[in-house]
């Protein structure tokens, strides 16, 4: 949720040096399209679940890599990973090897963008699920 | 061209005991925002601020919503103000410099690489996420001391 200072027409006309001037904050929610989020939050958590993963430590990184995913859902109508660079990103989500879960995920758990985090990893957490709150939390601030 | 081959995977699961330093942080009671310091440098400004520049520069390759580009954010902060004038530290967004990204051949993201006397140092580049030592080993090895 984002606040804003609204020039406002509730602001009077200033009238002097000593006058203070009223500015009406408006909240205003970042537009998002929740239902491609809610649909890789859930898919991360079963995900998780069916590879025995875990999610980082710090949950923000989980947030925003789920965003990122939900992102390229939006734009691209596949879960291309966010962590990597492509020259023709459309190509790329038709091919399919880097929609999550990767076929590096998929092969050898290995996840970069640490979204599936085995074990032994150092960074891995102990927690399998992200609630949506969790995931507004740690993406907050970064649109 | 289609990126078709495995990641060069930089993170080990044995490499370093905790992340963010020698006491692992409670991340439960406090929201992670990311608040960069180090300059962003695009395409135009590369040569400036990289090529030309009269200390090694360490650049981090990064993302928007790539988790792990924003785990090694703070880091990238804390190395400016570690290694004082001895090492400046830039980042360059990957999909606003594609030039870039191209000629340094990067994929995965985050990715590392320093620069010494307008050249890349050989063997510098690194994929993923880093803790602090980790860092600190990657700085040392590629030539840079506090």
């Amino acid at each position: 949720m984002m606040l804003r200072a609204c020039p406002s027409a509730t602001r009077p006309a200033a009238c002097g040096r000593s006058s203070r001037s009223l500015v009406v904050v408006r909240a205003s929610a970042e537009p998002t399209d929740s239902k491609n989020l809610e649909i890789m939050r859930k898919f991360s958590e079963q995900y998780a679940k069916r590879s025995n993963t875990y999610f980082c430590v710090d949950k923000s990184v989980t947030a925003v890599v789920i965003q990122g995913l939900a992102e390229h859902k939006d734009t691209l109508g596949a879960a291309l990973c966010p962590c990597r660079h492509y020259d023709d990103k459309e190509a790329e989500a038709t091919q399919g090897y880097w929609n999550c879960p990767c076929v590096p995920m998929r092969e050898r758990k290995e996840c970069h963008c640490m979204l599936f985090l085995t074990e032994d990893n150092d960074f891995a957490g102990r927690e399998q699920t992200i609630s949506m709150e969790e995931i507004k939390n740690g993406i907050s601030g970064m649109r | 061209m289609l990126s078709s081959r495995a990641p060069s995977h930089a993170f080990s699961a044995r490499a370093g005991r905790a992340p963010f330093g020698a006491v692992r942080p409670c991340y439960r009671a406090r929201r992670q925002l990311h608040v960069a310091r180090v300059a962003d440098v695009n395409e135009a400004a590369f040569e400036e601020q990289v090529l030309k520049a009269s200390t090694p520069v360490l650049v981090d390759f990064w993302a928007a919503w790539c988790g792990p580009c924003k785990l090694v954010a703070p880091l990238m902060d804390w190395a400016e103000k570690e290694y004082g004038g001895k090492l400046k530290v830039v980042k360059v967004e990957h999909d606003a410099n594609p030039a870039l990204i191209a000629k340094y051949k990067v994929y995965g993201l985050p990715t590392l690489i320093v620069f010494k006397e307008g050249q890349e140092v050989e063997g510098s580049k690194r994929e993923g996420a880093v803790t602090k030592a980790m860092l600190q080993q990657y700085l040392t090895k590629n030539g840079i001391a506090k």
